[in-house]
């Protein structure tokens, strides 16, 4: 029988998704220290509204990441358990999918 | 006959003006980090993570239809960052402009009201004398129309910060809600990629320059914002661009890698988030220097940053001063052992370079360190690498050193430094490539390469090439001089990392002692008042130390202040015993060279 997962596949790119889910917390974390100190008072409390959206705005791209990378490997989980009621081989390779970071 | 006075008015108060435009660039560039964080989200959702490995016809049907939109909103996300990054960015270049215009116009409104009261005080009483009236008279006239100029800058200014609030304020707005994000910037395309497809192939660095000078404004903004690791590190590209785009690098670096936990870091994770600690610590020491002729802080350009180049051991170049525009620029390449983690050290040895370069005259200068070659460092042996990282290196820094000359329209001052094994590499670089140097110094040098039998050989004319030498440098001393084997001194005499690696170039052979007569060079006064009784290694590391003669004479000559170059008797062979140096009886002196 063939497995319909390519495990290692799953795993690296549900990786590389836990990574983006930092890169993006990072950028949240990175537009909530923007300063509005410089500005004119004029434009200051703008720049305090625009930099409060976006950091909400990257903090849901960091959300929507890491729900990718744990879809992905529930999928890949869900899929394997199926195939591992008849193939050997699927049970095999569930435990190499799994949360890094 | 009647005379007619009208006394001048007293000008308005200037606004009160408490923006900073420095500041707000701060903000503008912390925008662009995080709209290029978004870009590389979009490329890796409409990339890589395609790749999805679900086999299972609908599991990956279902994941395919969920990701389409995911990428498609990082890519607007990334436009609309980006554009209210520039409009901030914009903005910070204006008040910076605002506060010059500002501060004029609190002097002129100081002098005026001074000027108004003074008059004033001339017509009460007024003089009984017609040709006194008469000077009143057209004192107040001129004085009224100097008020009525005041105001009218005044109003001008006033309008001009409204105007460049007003746009800065409208790019944000446009991009308040993630519905106003994909509305306007849904499915636009990048102009980064049409301007990254039009990029010349090869690396010619005048191809570069005309290449960037044809884009427009628009498109070298997304090239910096998109692909910073491509313009932060091309040669012929303008050096205050490229600092953009590696302060995206570095700014993304610590940032990304600094919200991991530490545990959770790769090993080449671990290796580029230390590479780019280590070069926030060469720019937070250039940011926190002051330069003598303005009194104040430096601002660092980030010429090239590349943590992971040369298999983790990284590259980073960063200048004090402006690379773009000085009329005297220096680049100064260290040697043994530098990788990455010595960025800051070598940050610090182009801040006092530079400082004594101002302090001995120089109006306008600008010092680079150049960590931008694989140097004998940790595990790589000098003796079993010889001169072949010299001369990979040597290509590198023509590259560089041409790169600097392309990206100029104007005529500078090029002068190329290299310590210790650096100076090889400097040498191979002229003898090898011929870039456009002016002049070249070599300090504490072990040997000025196999392909140079004398200073002609560099190819700028042998009073063009300086040797800065300590005669108790033991590295100074590797090179080979008249017939005696410098290998002989020896390993097995040495000790630490450095006494150990000295003692592996002594047998490496890395070309002729500089500082010897024969080779032709104008060498320097390069003594240290500390210096040594015996060759030794703390004298091979003094060069760039403030109030040193080395350093002194190494800012006269990126000054191109070639008389004032205190000469040194050159290292001399005679047959019947050891080389003789005349510097080791000489008291060093220790000229000030910071004004302090």
């Amino acid at each position: 029988m063939t497995l319909h997962v390519e495990p290692g596949k799953v795993q690296s790119t549900a990786a590389a998704w836990d990574t983006e889910n930092l890169h993006l917390t990072a950028a949240a974390k990175q537009l909530h220290g923007v300063g509005t100190g410089g500005f004119t008072p004029t434009v200051a409390s703008l720049v305090g509204q625009f930099v409060e959206a976006w950091e909400a705005i990257a903090t849901e791209s960091a959300r929507v990441s890491e729900s990718q990378a744990d879809g992905l490997r529930r999928t890949a989980i869900d899929i394997l358990r199926t195939d591992a009621t008849t193939d050997i081989n699927a049970s095999l390779v569930l435990s190499s999918i799994k949360e890094l970071r | 006959m009647t005379i007619t006075i009208s006394l001048p008015p007293k000008p308005s108060e200037t606004p009160e003006f408490t923006a900073d435009g420095q500041k707000v660039r701060e903000a503008g560039t912390t925008l662009r980090t995080s709209s290029s964080i978004f870009d590389d989200h979009g490329s890796f959702a409409g990339g890589k993570a395609k790749e999805s490995g679900l086999l299972d016809g609908r599991s990956a049907a279902a994941y395919a239809q969920a990701l389409s939109p995911v990428g498609k909103h990082a890519d607007a996300c990334s436009l609309a960052l980006r554009a209210a990054a520039n409009a901030v960015l914009g903005h910070g270049d204006e008040l910076v402009d605002l506060r010059k215009r500002h501060q004029q116009l609190e002097g002129d409104r100081e002098h005026l009201a001074r000027q108004v009261d003074a008059l004033i005080a001339r017509a009460n009483p007024l003089p009984t004398d017609e040709a006194e009236l008469q000077i009143l008279k057209s004192d107040c006239e001129r004085c009224s129309s100097q008020v009525e100029a005041y105001e009218s800058d005044l109003v001008s200014w006033t309008e001009d910060l409204e105007a460049s609030e007003e746009k800065v304020a409208a790019a944000l707005r446009d991009a308040m809600t993630e519905q106003q994000v994909d509305q306007k910037y849904g499915g636009v395309a990048d102009p980064a990629d049409a301007a990254r497809d039009s990029m010349p192939s090869g690396n010619d660095p005048k191809s570069v320059k005309a290449w960037w000078d044809g884009l427009t404004e628009e498109q070298r903004a997304a090239m910096t914002a998109a692909y910073p690791e491509i313009v932060g590190n091309t040669d012929g590209i303008p050096a205050a661009a490229r600092s953009d785009a590696n302060t995206i690098s570095l700014d993304r670096d610590l940032a990304e890698l600094g919200a991991m936990p530490e545990d959770q870091r790769t090993d080449d994770e671990r290796t580029r988030y230390d590479n780019a600690r280590a070069a926030e610590e060469a720019r937070r020491r250039i940011s926190k220097s002051i330069d003598p002729i303005t009194g104040e802080n430096y601002v660092p350009q980030i010429y090239a940053y590349d943590p992971m180049a040369f298999d983790g051991d990284g590259a980073v170049a960063m200048a004090v001063g402006d690379l773009d525009t000085a009329d005297n620029v220096s680049v100064n390449v260290p040697g043994l052992t530098t990788d990455m983690e010595a960025a800051g050290d070598n940050a610090q040895n182009a801040i006092n370079l530079q400082q004594a370069a101002a302090f001995e005259g120089g109006t306008s200068t600008a010092t680079m360190f150049w960590i931008g070659y694989d140097a004998p460092s940790g595990a790589d042996s000098v003796g079993v690498a010889a001169e072949g990282m010299a001369t990979a290196g040597g290509e590198r820094l023509a590259d560089t050193l041409d790169g600097l000359n392309a990206m100029r329209s104007d005529d500078f001052h090029l002068t190329a430094i290299g310590h210790s094994y650096g100076s090889t590499t400097v040498s191979h670089a002229m003898t090898d490539h011929h870039p456009g140097a002016d002049d070249v110094v070599l300090l504490g040098s072990p040997g000025a390469g196999d392909d140079a039998d004398s200073a002609d050989d560099l190819g700028i004319g042998s009073g063009h090439v300086f040797v800065g030498t300590n005669s108790e440098d033991l590295v100074g001393r590797l090179g080979q001089t008249g017939w005696v084997s410098p290998a002989a001194i020896g390993a097995g005499v040495l000790t630490g990392p450095l006494g150990g690696a000295a003692a592996q170039m002594a047998g490496a052979g890395l070309g002729h002692n500089p500082a010897e007569d024969d080779f032709g060079a104008v060498r320097f006064q390069a003594e240290s008042t500390s210096r040594g009784s015996i060759p030794n290694i703390d004298d091979h590391v003094k060069y760039y130390d403030h109030d040193t003669e080395s350093l002194a004479n190494m800012a006269h000559i990126v000054n191109g202040q070639y008389d004032e170059v205190v000469r040194a008797g050159q290292v001399h062979d005679p047959w019947y015993r050891d080389p003789v140096d005349p510097e080791t009886d000489r008291t060093p002196t220790s000229p000030n060279t910071d004004g302090r």
